[in-house]
Parts: structure tokens; C-alpha cells; sequence
């Protein structure tokens, strides 16, 4: 048990030193800040996340992210926490929202104050979410949620057109694809985050012309986004997407899938060595 | 009366007590140990201190609806439960140490799971969610195979072991689901996602025949 113990001291050194924020810097293209954002987030915090709010605004640090929305299921407390977090520690902004899951639509609002019942109908959901100012974005809509989202398809905000589902099921895409260009609502790119994958993995590009809570909302209202998603397929603004392409970075940082380090492989090769050895000396 | 009994706690007794509470906490905080180490591999691909402390605080509720529900278990089995050991006084906090040691299948089913997630690459981690809860059955078996040796071992007869099974894991689920789940229980897509659930294994089954 105790060279269980010490792999695994040494697998989580290792793995402390590799873990490195993404690097990042300040990209303007047309006259614009563009900010990295994640707009489906979900915390361990009566959320079924697996990380607290707190470490989720670190994480997003880390993932090279500028915003970041928690959105718990019909609550808003672990995205207030997590803002408050946020200010103490200068960034990223933390946007308050929830997602209101709901059979048969999800819909993800974003800059809100309150919780919205999740009981209204979806048109009156959006109602309220605009009149507190926020956001209301379609949540992974597969054909399984367009007879829900019916009433609304003009006044939904923005649809993901990328998620993590599109990796695991690719007929999934085009579905989320055929969503948005009915709508004709801003292109969202988000990870759902629950835990597994990265805080990111699907990322939207915002146009903004203030760095601020505020901004991001305005760019997502006046549709000045863009979101690359599987198979290097680029949704948004076409204006926008012309000048992500011809700059080049936005599809570079848009990329989560970062090899990993030898010393990634060795805390990964240490820890699971480490575990079996330990969970062996466990004694019933 | 004897010595110990006098208002000031002797050395002995320290030194009882500290190895008491060590025993008591010992396998609860591998267990959210071990369940935070899962967290940082699955959402970094490493084992990295953040994300190793941030995942035992947040599933430190696992461990702890645990102990809640053995706590109830253990204080209706008065009367029928075989003291093992000298040290009464540190009867419950061995009782937890071995009632944990039951969670040893659990412990290496999230070990194989951390595996599958170095091999994966971060974008396809989202197709574990079959695998998850088409093996999940197995250290359930196992677990409750464990407990109800113990319960016995306790002095427990078959049908009160069972009954200890059923009342601890009663009360266990539904804490951790209340906690995990919060608000979103009182949704009806909370029942839709056994619908789900049922959907992703069954799709994942037709893909490996």
C-alpha cells in the first residue's frame, strides 16, 4: 500500500506540473475583441457536474476561456458563487444562468437574475428570460426536441450547433445544423460540461465590442458569433467567420484536443499503477 | 471505579481515541479520494492537484451519505450485533472501517475507468456513458454480496442482513441522488433520462454485436 500511496504522490506532482493554462492572448479582427466563451456548464454543486463552481472558474483559466455560463439545472446559486469566485480573482467573467430541462426542450438562459420556472411554457420561459435581460439559447436540439421548441423558433437567441454529442454520434450534426438554419439564430458552441472531456471542447467565438457581461450578451443578440465544430466545419456571422478565417488563430484555439506531455502519460501511467496497488492493499 | 474513569483522559485513552477517529475517517476519505482522482483524469487527462482536491470536495457527499445511512443501520441493530474486540468504545469506528472495505469493488470499477479515460481522447469520452451504466451492476452485486457478509459476520441473521441492505442503501441513494441531482428531480425529464439511459445502452449494446 505505501508504494501504492507513493506512485500516486508522484503521478499528481507529475501531473501538476504539466498542467499549464492554455496560452492566450487579446485577438481583435474587425474593429472587435473576440472572447472565447462556454455557455453550458454544469457544477458538482446539486448540479450533477463533477468539479464546484470555483473550480470550474479556475478550470476555464485554464482551458484558455474569457466567459464562461454555469448553467445548473433550474437553479442559479453555484453560478452566483462561482461569479462571486470570479471577481475575487480578477476573470473569467462568469455569466449567471440555468438550464431549464424541461421534456421536450432544453433551453439554456444566460445573463439572468433569478431562476425561471421551469414549469411555464417555453414561450414564456423565453419571456421572462428576456425581460431580465438574459439570453435564451436552444440546448443540444436534436429533431427529438423540435416539436418543442415550435412556439419559439423566432425568438430563441442562439442554438448549439456544436456539442460534445456530435463526436460520440455523428448524425447528430446535421440535425443541429438543419435547427439552427431554421431559426436563424446565433451559432452556440458548448461543452455541457458535466465532467468528462474539457471545459471548452465546444467553444463560441464572440464579437464583442465591451469586455464585459453586458458585451457578450449584445454580440450573442446581434449574432456576431462563430463556433467551429466537427470535422473543422465553421458556424456563425458570415462577416465574422470571414475574419476568424483569414486571421487563422480562432480555429487554432478552438482546438481542445492538445497532445499530451510526457509527463501527462506518466502521472496518467503512475496514477492507475499507483491505485491498483493501493485498492489491492485494501483488506476485506 | 477504575482509573480511567477520573475526569482526566489518561494517555492510553488519547492515544485510543486518535486511533479511533483515525479508523473511523480512513477508508471514507480514500473512497472521495479516490472518486476525485477519477474527476481530474476525466476532465484534464492527468492527475493534477486542483482537480484532485476540487473532485474529493465534490464527491466527498458520497462517503458522506454513506456514513449517514450505516449510522441509522448501525443503531437499530442494538441488541443483535456481536461486539468484536476488546475496545468497545472504538466497536463503531472499526465497524465503519470494515462496512467500507465493502466498497473495494467500487474502487476498482472507477480504477478501470480511469484507465479508459488515458486511452480515450478527450472528445470521445462522452461514448463511456454506456459502458458506465451497462457494467455499473457489477459492483453493485458485488458491494451488496460484501455487506451482507459483513452484516452477518456482525451477528446479524441472514434475513436482518438483508433488511440492513435494503434500509442502508435506501437511505444512501436517496441522499446522494438528492444532493447530486438537486432541483432537476422535480423535472419530468428527470424520469425521461431513465428512458435515456435505457436508449444509450441499448445502442451501445447493438454497436459491440
Amino acid at each position: 500500500m505505501r508504494v501504492g500511496a507513493g506512485l500516486i504522490v508522484m503521478a499528481i506532482v507529475a501531473g501538476t506540473f504539466a498542467d499549464r493554462p492554455r496560452p492566450r492572448e487579446e485577438i481583435t479582427l474587425g474593429g472587435y475583441r473576440v472572447l472565447a466563451a462556454d455557455f453550458h456548464t454544469h457544477s458538482s454543486t446539486w448540479s450533477d457536474g463533477s468539479v464546484t463552481p470555483w473550480g470550474m472558474v479556475i478550470d476555464a483559466r485554464y482551458q484558455g476561456l474569457d466567459a464562461i455560463a454555469i448553467t445548473g439545472h433550474r437553479q442559479t446559486l453555484d453560478a452566483k458563487w462561482g461569479r462571486w469566485f470570479s471577481t475575487k480573482i480578477g476573470g473569467p467573467i462568469v455569466l449567471v444562468g440555468e438550464e431549464l430541462p424541461e421534456i421536450p426542450h432544453h433551453v439554456v438562459a444566460v445573463g439572468i437574475h433569478t431562476t425561471v420556472d421551469s414549469a411555464l411554457p417555453v414561450r414564456e420561459q423565453i419571456d421572462e428570460i428576456h425581460r431580465q435581460g438574459g439570453i435564451a439559447i436552444a440546448a443540444h436540439p436534436g429533431q427529438f426536441f423540435w416539436p418543442g421548441f415550435a412556439p419559439v423558433m423566432t425568438t430563441l437567441d442562439g442554438t448549439e450547433v456544436c456539442h460534445p454529442a456530435t463526436f460520440d454520434y455523428p448524425q447528430f450534426r446535421p440535425e443541429l445544423e438543419e435547427f439552427n438554419r431554421r431559426t436563424g439564430a446565433a451559432a452556440i458552441g458548448s461543452s455541457d460540461f458535466h465532467g468528462p472531456g474539457r471545459l471548452g471542447m465546444c467553444r463560441t467565438f464572440l464579437f464583442v465590442r465591451e469586455v464585459s457581461a453586458a458585451g457578450i450578451l449584445e454580440a450573442i443578440r446581434a449574432k456576431r458569433t462563430v463556433v467551429y465544430g466537427r470535422d473543422e466545419q465553421v458556424y456563425g456571422d458570415p462577416e465574422m467567420v470571414r475574419l476568424a478565417e483569414a486571421d487563422g488563430r480562432l480555429r487554432q484555439r478552438a482546438n481542445t484536443d492538445y497532445p499530451m506531455s510526457v509527463l501527462d502519460r506518466l502521472s496518467q501511467l503512475l496514477g492507475i499503477v499507483g491505485f491498483a496497488l493501493l485498492v489491492r492493499g485494501v483488506r476485506l | 471505579m477504575s482509573i480511567e474513569s477520573v475526569a482526566t483522559v489518561t494517555p492510553a485513552g488519547e492515544r485510543r481515541q486518535r486511533k479511533a477517529a483515525v479508523t473511523l475517517v480512513r477508508r471514507p476519505l480514500l473512497l472521495a479520494f479516490v472518486l476525485g482522482c477519477g474527476v481530474s483524469l476525466l476532465a484534464s487527462g492527468r492527475l493534477t492537484l486542483r482537480l484532485v482536491v476540487d473532485g474529493t470536495l465534490s464527491f466527498a457527499f458520497v462517503p458522506l451519505c454513506e456514513l449517514i445511512a450505516y449510522a441509522v443501520v448501525y443503531k437499530l441493530q442494538r441488541g443483535t450485533r456481536r461486539i468484536v474486540g476488546p475496545a468497545k468504545a472504538g466497536h463503531y469506528a472499526e465497524a465503519i472501517d470494515r462496512y467500507f472495505a465493502g466498497n473495494t469493488p467500487w474502487l476498482w470499477w472507477t480504477l478501470a475507468l480511469m484507465t479508459a479515460t488515458a486511452i480515450l481522447p478527450a472528445r470521445r469520452l462522452g461514448s463511456l456513458l454506456a459502458p458506465i451504466l451497462f457494467t455499473a451492476p457489477i459492483p453493485i452485486a458485488l458491494s451488496v454480496r460484501f455487506d451482507w457478509q459483513f452484516f452477518r459476520r456482525e451477528g446479524r441473521s441472514s434475513v436482518q442482513a438483508v433488511f440492513d441492505i435494503i434500509l442502508q442503501r435506501a437511505i444512501a441513494w436517496s441522499l446522494a441522488t438528492a444532493y447530486f441531482l438537486g432541483v432537476a428531480l422535480t423535472t419530468r425529464d428527470f424520469f425521461y433520462t431513465f428512458v435515456e439511459m435505457g436508449q444509450e445502452i441499448r445502442g451501445w449494446v447493438g454497436t459491440m454485436l
